[in-house]
């Protein structure tokens, strides 16, 4: 008994360590919702930048940051603002809505091509890292009922069957997990460049492959110094491209 | 006449290349209403035959639509002078002052001048523009009222006022209609008539006439006939041009002229015998015709949005070569327009704006029909297009806007819609993109914005939670723990178990101490069971130690099986042994017993010799 309330209190501990702040200073928001109203969309930007590098966990703040910054004009930061936001709050119909249609402006689609939207909007509709939380308390069950089952085997019929639930549970969420990391990879980024040239090496003595417009979402495969190697995920081309024109989410 | 065009033709490919090429632009007027139209006129002239495009820098204030192009070769005294000229519609985009910048050709000696220009808003009162070119119309206030005698259509056939009769030879111009609308099509007709009287040595050279402010297409064949003039026979040669006025207001078509030899007996050489042109020398004449003027209305009020400029008739209609594809498949879409007028200048049509499809550059061709001296012809738009996404996707129709002459009114032709059933394409599938340099931008215009700030964000608990348990890191490892710390623990109470000897051995000691502490609580009064549990701890650890029973083990057969062992006690414990047995059977079986208090203290020692012997023996 002690040793589950050291547990207990240890993960309680951890939670409160691990949670990030959610809620940004208010009379910064404010501030930024001012100036946007004014039509100044790139000090709003600003502010909402600041705000969102205190915050990174906040959707609405990232939500918010994407909007000043295709007010603005900034096309490539701006989808990166809502593919942050989407990947926070996938459930939210505003972040779907400005993500697919900044998407739309920089000749990409959110649904992949061949994917019926309502599979996307159910396949998505949990975040990532709340489909990794599930998954983890999933697992959490499954194993703490299987070392119950073991330590009382008076109980162990009962627990078996918990077991088993908590198990399939686990599978779920662990596949669920897993699929959607491989449709949202990790390493993805936004072209944030104006009209990006992709070269066939990592260097200006290459000559250039393709232009790539701004605000197209792009993997990146590898780095050489100051060039990254990428593909560009709805043409499945592939080249190098410099640093400074990616945005990594 | 042939022999005429024929020598012009062999002038033109004589003519040197890279001669001196000079550029001068103009617009019909400095000051439009951001509703309406300006036509801007570039010259290109040089002394060569071919002479290079103009080069339009961007201007940014207006939509430039391409009007189409107008040349002339004139060759006098054996100079060739080449004159093209390029119109280009500009529509407005903005209200204020603006400039046109210099326009020049590859290698010319002499850029235009640039051109100043005021957009001002619609419904603006517009000023009779006073530097307007001189080549333009006269302003409408001084034309003359429909009826007008000097609103002609053809010239007279003139005379000769001293014999009364018609000239031996003449040039004679005509329209076909005095008015009409900005690019509506008129015809002109330039009649050479020469009588037998004429004379005429060697070949002629047409100079046609100045036509500043139309676009002009040949309409070829150069026609040869006979014709009575008054009772007099000619024989005539007639060439005719198709004009399209590109401004409105009165339009003077210059004098078309005849370059002939003809005798000079030494009187009226027209009027000499027939031998005598055998003997006379050869005399230039230049042959005039009269100067025309055209009245140009410009277009009626009442002109749609998408209307460019074209008079006529037109047809449309499109089509795409396949409508079931596969997103990210190429898709040709053709647009054909047809129909009668000037159809080379209309411009594309905007694209629609459906964010399923992604436009590539268009290309477009044109062929022209003069058949019965009318201009027609037919337009066609190709643009490739690929489905982005899966589904059916319409294609509207496309509308092109033009002003019918016939009826007097504007009217549209449009398309069908057209439908395109997209299936999903192969995952993976590279979309045909041309190459980089035809791609569209990837930037598609919309009339719609992104949603609002986020003013009342909602916070969701469990959301926070999940995310939080996620982030824990290594502690995930927790639960990996407890479950090996549990399977070990199984494992170990399976293995003992499975052998019941050496659990016994394992578990001597824990038994004895749990007899000895019940003897140690009981009370005082309870001394001789105290004195009992304690006996039987001593003698049940040892019979456990040798996996024997305890009922009827003595000391004797104790001591041979401890010292039996594989790690027998030492010899000063066995003694210890012996002397706590003998006393545990005392104390039990005594008739005096003991007290509670010394019971205590012997159940300790008893304690203490069995740990002795518990570590001596091993587990």
């Amino acid at each position: 008994m002690k040793l589950t309330l050291a547990a207990a209190l240890i993960l309680a501990c951890s939670l409160r360590l691990h949670a990030q702040p959610t809620g940004a200073a208010p009379d910064g928001l404010a501030a930024a919702r001012a100036l946007y109203d004014a039509g100044r969309y790139a000090d709003a930007a600003a502010a909402l930048s600041a705000l969102a590098a205190a915050s990174p966990r906040d959707a609405a703040i990232q939500y918010d940051l994407g909007d000043a910054l295709f007010k603005a004009g900034r096309l490539g930061p701006a989808i990166v603002g809502f593919e942050r936001a989407f990947e926070l709050d996938p459930r939210d119909s505003d972040v779907r809505e400005n993500l697919s249609f900044a998407l739309s402006r920089a000749g990409e689609e959110l649904v992949p091509p061949g994917t019926p939207p309502v599979l996307f909007r159910l396949f998505t509709e949990l975040s990532e890292r709340e489909l990794a939380g599930l998954h983890w308390a999933a697992a959490w069950a499954t194993l703490l009922l299987a070392a119950a089952a073991l330590a009382l085997p008076r109980r162990r019929e009962s627990l078996r069957a918990w077991t088993g639930g908590g198990a399939a549970l686990w599978a779920f969420f662990g596949l669920w997990w897993m699929g959607l990391r491989a449709v949202l990879p990790p390493g993805r980024g936004v072209v944030i460049a104006a009209k990006a040239e992709l070269r066939h090496g990592p260097g200006e003595g290459f000559d250039v492959a393709f232009t790539v417009p701004e605000g197209r979402r792009v993997r990146v495969l590898g780095s050489s110094g100051a060039w990254l190697d990428v593909g560009l995920l709805k043409e499945g081309a592939r080249g190098w491209i410099e640093a400074s024109a990616i945005e990594r989410l | 006449m042939k022999k005429l065009l024929l020598t012009l033709a062999a002038c033109a490919l004589a003519a040197r290349a890279g001669a001196g090429v000079v550029v001068t632009s103009a617009l019909d007027r400095t000051r439009v209403a951001a509703d309406d139209q300006l036509v801007l006129s570039v010259t290109v002239t040089g002394d060569q035959a071919s002479v290079p495009e103009p080069k339009l820098p961007p201007i940014e204030a207006f939509s430039i639509y391409d009007s189409g192009r107008s040349q002339s070769i004139s060759i006098v005294n054996g100079h060739i002078a080449s004159s093209v000229v390029y119109t280009y519609v500009l529509s407005p985009r903005s209200v204020g002052h603006f400039r046109i910048p210099p326009i020049g050709t590859d290698g010319a000696a002499q850029a235009s001048t640039p051109l100043d220009v005021d957009v001002v808003k619609p419904g603006a009162k517009i000023a009779p523009d006073a530097a307007a070119p001189a080549a333009a119309a006269a302003p409408d206030e001084n034309a003359p009222a429909a009826g007008d005698p000097s609103d002609t259509n053809a010239t007279a056939a003139p005379t000769d006022a001293r014999t009364g009769r018609t000239p031996a030879a003449m040039v004679v111009a005509t329209l076909d209609k005095s008015r009409a609308v900005v690019n509506e099509q008129v015809t002109l007709t330039v009649r050479f008539l020469y009588s037998q009287e004429a004379q005429l040595l060697g070949n002629q050279q047409y100079e046609a006439p100045d036509l500043t402010g139309f676009l002009s297409m040949d309409l070829p064949p150069v026609r040869n006939g006979t014709t009575i003039i008054h009772g007099r026979p000619y024989a005539y040669s007639e060439i005719k041009t198709a004009l399209f006025p590109i401004q409105s207001g009165r339009l003077k078509i210059g004098s078309a002229a005849v370059h002939a030899q003809v005798a000079r007996p030494g009187g009226d050489p027209f009027a000499a015998g027939f031998f005598n042109s055998f003997f006379a020398n050869p005399q230039a004449v230049v042959l005039h015709s009269d100067p025309l003027t055209l009245r140009v209305d410009p277009p009626p009020p009442g002109k749609p949005a998408d209307f460019t400029g074209v008079v006529g008739r037109l047809a449309a209609r499109a089509s795409v070569d396949h409508a079931d594809v596969k997103a990210g498949e190429a898709v040709t879409l053709t647009v054909d327009v047809s129909g009668s007028g000037n159809v080379q200048s209309i411009p594309e049509p905007p694209k629609p704006d459906l964010p399923a499809l992604r436009f590539f550059d268009t290309e477009s061709s044109a062929t022209t029909d003069k058949a019965g001296d009318r201009i027609s012809g037919r337009k066609t738009f190709r643009t490739v297009l690929v489905a982005r996404v899966s589904g059916d996707v319409s294609l509207p129709s496309f509308r092109f806007s033009y002003y019918d002459p016939q009826s007097k009114a504007y009217a549209v032709a449009a398309t069908s819609p057209i439908s395109l059933h997209v299936a999903p394409g192969a995952p993976g599938a590279v979309p045909a993109a041309p190459s980089p340099a035809q791609s569209a931008p990837g930037v598609t215009a919309f009339g719609e914005d992104v949603r609002y700030l986020k003013t009342a964000p909602q916070r969701d608990p469990i959301s926070a939670a999940l995310v939080a348990f996620a982030d824990l890191g290594p502690w995930h490892a927790l639960p990996f723990a407890a479950l090996a710390l549990a399977a070990l623990f199984d494992w170990r109470r399976r293995a003992a178990d499975s052998d019941p000897r050496g659990r016994r051995f394992r578990d001597a000691r824990r038994r004895a101490e749990q007899r000895l502490k019940a003897a140690s609580a009981l009370p005082d009064a309870q001394a001789a069971d105290a004195a009992a549990h304690v006996d039987e701890a001593l003698a049940a650890f040892v019979a456990d130690k040798l996996d024997v029973p305890s009922a009827g083990l003595t000391l004797k057969t104790a001591l041979d099986g401890l010292k039996s062992l594989r790690r027998p006690p030492a010899e000063p414990t066995l003694a210890r042994l012996s002397a706590a047995w003998e006393e545990a059977d005392l104390r039990r079986f005594a008739p005096g017993g003991v007290d509670g208090s010394d019971a205590r203290r012997f159940a300790g020692e008893i304690a203490d010799l069995i740990r002795t012997l518990d570590q001596e023996i091993g587990r």
